[in-house]
């Protein structure tokens, strides 16, 4: 019972919070006079009007690069439980780690050898 | 400290694997021959070395056993035969050796941590380190459609047979606290057979099935082998195979042997319905890769026989089994690249007449087909028989019925295979010998000694199949 | 009311459950993966709720474990799905069907 006491502030602010906003987007709309014309739909001061539909294809050079930095941000995962525990693993977890760094340095050079880091 | 010796034959091959990937980098193309010579090497150094080192546990989650060693045998003497299969394979195919080494050789190393895995982390890597360099040797000439299709299919299936025995694997840790196999058995014992464990025991025993190619779990088969290049399809049908059983033994036997009524019964209705689809889609194929791997289908049914014939004889029978397997599916592969280099056709219509053009890879292709279908004296009939007879003492008598039935059938379509060879004459265009590389040469002669030898003095084999088995179930 | 194992393990089984109907139902190969990827990470969740309430450590590194090699796979499915849309302009994999019989 602690736990829910304790969640339930948080629910109350977020029920406030929610509330405050939405009212505030609701009497605006309420009060607000609407005749919109031509003028008034153009974006307002912060740039250009947009050309072409937002949803365009890449091109697949993207999803190389895409591709490649995935797999090393991900193999990053392992050298955080190891750094947090460095000082009592000693030397040999830290030659095992420089075993597993060379591994992927080996695939970035093969990668980078094989011109995926070409752009297209 | 524990005992890294241990882990010697894997170092090596990994090490291999990367001095593969170096040469590849910094040689011309002119030195490829360096590639597979490295290979093969490394492969050789590593079978050494698996019987040098002592057997033994590594940690809690490596175990170096009997069982382990006879498993890994066969795989790497798997590898090494298809190595050779694809020695000119950059010439074959145009596509880059290099590449294509180090991804068969690390499918390898996924194979032998399966072999030695007693833990689900290490099983799990070992798992998926096998599937994925598969997976894009299956895909590796994607200007060919057959082949990049037969990889997505292939991915696709195998990504949700790995996830199906994944989600298995953490109910099981969410009822046992436990990752390590042989903890499980006294945890599950504990908790009894609650629905959380028996869920999760199902999504591994479909996993498994994904893995093994068992029949609701099939679909990924024949597309996966029709679409990859032959030498892979060979490695697929014999090291994928290998791999899909060691990983159910490893399970079943270590984690689950309480539990072993639930899954033999499953297992044994899977047996009944895989080899009967397996066998009767074979029989219309004209495609001979494909009518391989409807025909391994069959073949996967029948081994899980083994499985249900949980016992010593049916373990070791597994064994012996995945050992004549081998030879007979190595040895009917290499006649498929052979004819395929020659005549660019893996169409049924392409081994008309060609008893007449090689007598000699007719010869070779027949020994392997009846082998395949289990004729005495050839190395099909000896592990056949042991299997049956292992099932037959379980008990399960309709099963044996079904199997020797089915037996029956297999032999309907490789005799369809012999008739093209040996009766029908060849087409106008075709009547050159079929020429055969040196490499080609040694990996037939090698198979085709292997048929023979385990066929007419299957003892040796099958007492260390047995000494095996017995150690491993006795610990 | 206390949050116990049982109800993460409710959520995760909802999860598998919603990509099994994801895999079933969908054709396109980069949806079957999106699927796919939904297992792993119910079993990632699984792993982590089993750590937190039954005190072993084996929980956690399996779920890294996972989501590296989800990634692992996200990665060889795409390169897949690369090549294959170059070559055909389609990735529907009902479409996909030299390989037949």
């Amino acid at each position: 019972m602690e736990q829910i006491g304790s969640y339930t502030t948080i629910f109350i602010a977020l029920g406030v919070g929610v509330f405050c906003l939405a009212a505030g987007i609701f009497v605006s709309w309420l009060v607000r006079p609407m005749n919109p014309t031509p003028l008034k739909m153009e974006p307002y001061e912060c740039g250009e009007p947009a050309i072409g539909p937002a949803r365009v294809k890449f091109r697949t050079s993207f999803y190389l690069f895409a591709l490649v930095f995935v797999i090393f941000d991900v193999e990053v995962v392992f050298l955080f439980p190891w750094a947090v525990v460095f000082q009592d693993l000693g030397l040999f977890a830290f030659i095992e780690m420089v075993i597993f760094i060379f591994i992927l340095l080996l695939g970035l050079a093969y990668a980078w050898r094989k011109g995926a880091l070409r752009w297209r | 400290m524990s005992n890294w010796f241990i882990l010697l034959p894997e170092i090596i091959l990994a090490f291999t694997i990367m001095l593969v990937l170096i040469v590849d980098l910094i040689s011309t193309s002119c030195q490829r021959l360096w590639l597979g010579v490295l290979s093969l090497v490394g492969i050789l150094l590593t079978v050494i070395c698996l019987w040098i080192v002592p057997s033994g546990a590594f940690g809690e989650a490596f175990l170096n056993d009997g069982l382990a060693r006879f498993i890994k045998s066969i795989v790497l003497l798997a590898l090494l035969l298809v190595v050779l299969f694809s020695w000119d394979f950059d010439k074959v195919w145009g596509r880059p050796l290099g590449e294509y080494l180090v991804l068969l050789l690390s499918s390898g190393l996924g194979i032998l941590f399966l072999a030695s895995g007693t833990e689900m982390i290490l099983l799990y890597i070992g798992l998926e380190l096998t599937t994925f360099p598969l997976v894009l040797l299956t895909a590796y000439c994607p200007a060919d459609k057959k082949s990049a299709e037969g990889g997505l299919k292939f991915l696709v299936l195998a990504a949700l047979g790995a996830a199906v025995l994944l989600f298995g694997f953490s109910l099981i840790y969410a009822a046992a606290g436990t990752t390590q196999l042989q903890a499980l058995v006294p945890a599950l014992i504990q908790t009894g057979n609650t629905p959380l464990v028996l869920m999760g025991l199902l999504c591994i025993l479909a996993g498994l099935g994904f893995k093994m190619a068992l029949v609701p779990f099939h679909m990924w088969v024949p597309d996966a082998y029709e679409g990859a290049p032959t030498a892979i399809t060979a490695f697929l049908s014999v090291a994928g195979k290998t791999a899909g059983f060691v990983l159910a033994i490893r399970i079943l036997a270590t984690g689950f042997p309480v539990q072993v009524s639930e899954w033999s019964r499953i297992f044994a209705v899977l047996a009944a319905v895989t080899m009967c689809l397996g066998n009767f889609a074979a029989i219309p194929q004209t495609n001979m890769k494909r009518l391989l791997a409807y025909s391994s289908i069959a073949q996967a049914g029948y081994i899980v026989m083994g499985l249900v014939a949980f016992q010593v004889l049916g373990l070791s029978s597994i064994l012996y089994y995945l050992t004549a397997y081998l030879f007979a599916n190595l040895a009917a592969f290499g006649v498929v690249i052979a004819v395929e280099r020659s005549s660019r056709s893996v169409e049924l219509s392409a081994y008309h007449g060609l008893a007449m053009r090689s007598p000699r890879l007719a010869l070779i292709m027949l020994l392997a087909l009846l082998s395949l279908a289990g004729i005495p004296p050839l190395a099909g009939f000896a592990a056949k028989f042991y299997l049956f007879a292992a099932v037959y003492s379980e008990g399960y008598i309709w099963l044996v019925v079904l199997a020797v039935l089915n037996s029956a059938l297999s032999l309907y379509y490789y005799l369809k295979v012999i008739r093209a060879i040996y009766i029908q004459k060849p087409a106008a265009d075709a009547v050159q010998p079929v020429t055969v590389p040196l490499a080609l040469t040694i990996v037939l002669v090698v198979t085709t000694f292997g048929i023979l030898a385990l066929g007419v003095y299957p003892s040796p084999i099958v007492d260390l199949a047995r000494e095996v088995v017995v150690l491993f179930l006795t610990p | 009311m206390m949050i116990t194992l049982t109800h993460y393990l409710v959520i995760g089984c909802i999860l598998f459950a919603i990509s099994m109907y994801g895999v079933f139902t969908r054709r396109n190969a980069v949806a079957l993966l999106l699927a796919i990827e939904l297992i792993m990470l119910a079993v990632a969740l699984n792993f982590t709720a089993g750590t937190r309430f039954l005190g072993d450590a084996g929980g956690q590194i399996f779920a890294i474990f996972v989501i590296t090699v989800a990634a692992a796979e996200a990665a060889v499915g795409l390169a897949l799905v690369i090549a294959i849309y170059r070559n055909q302009k389609d990735v529907d994999l009902d479409r996909l069907t030299i390989l037949k019989g």
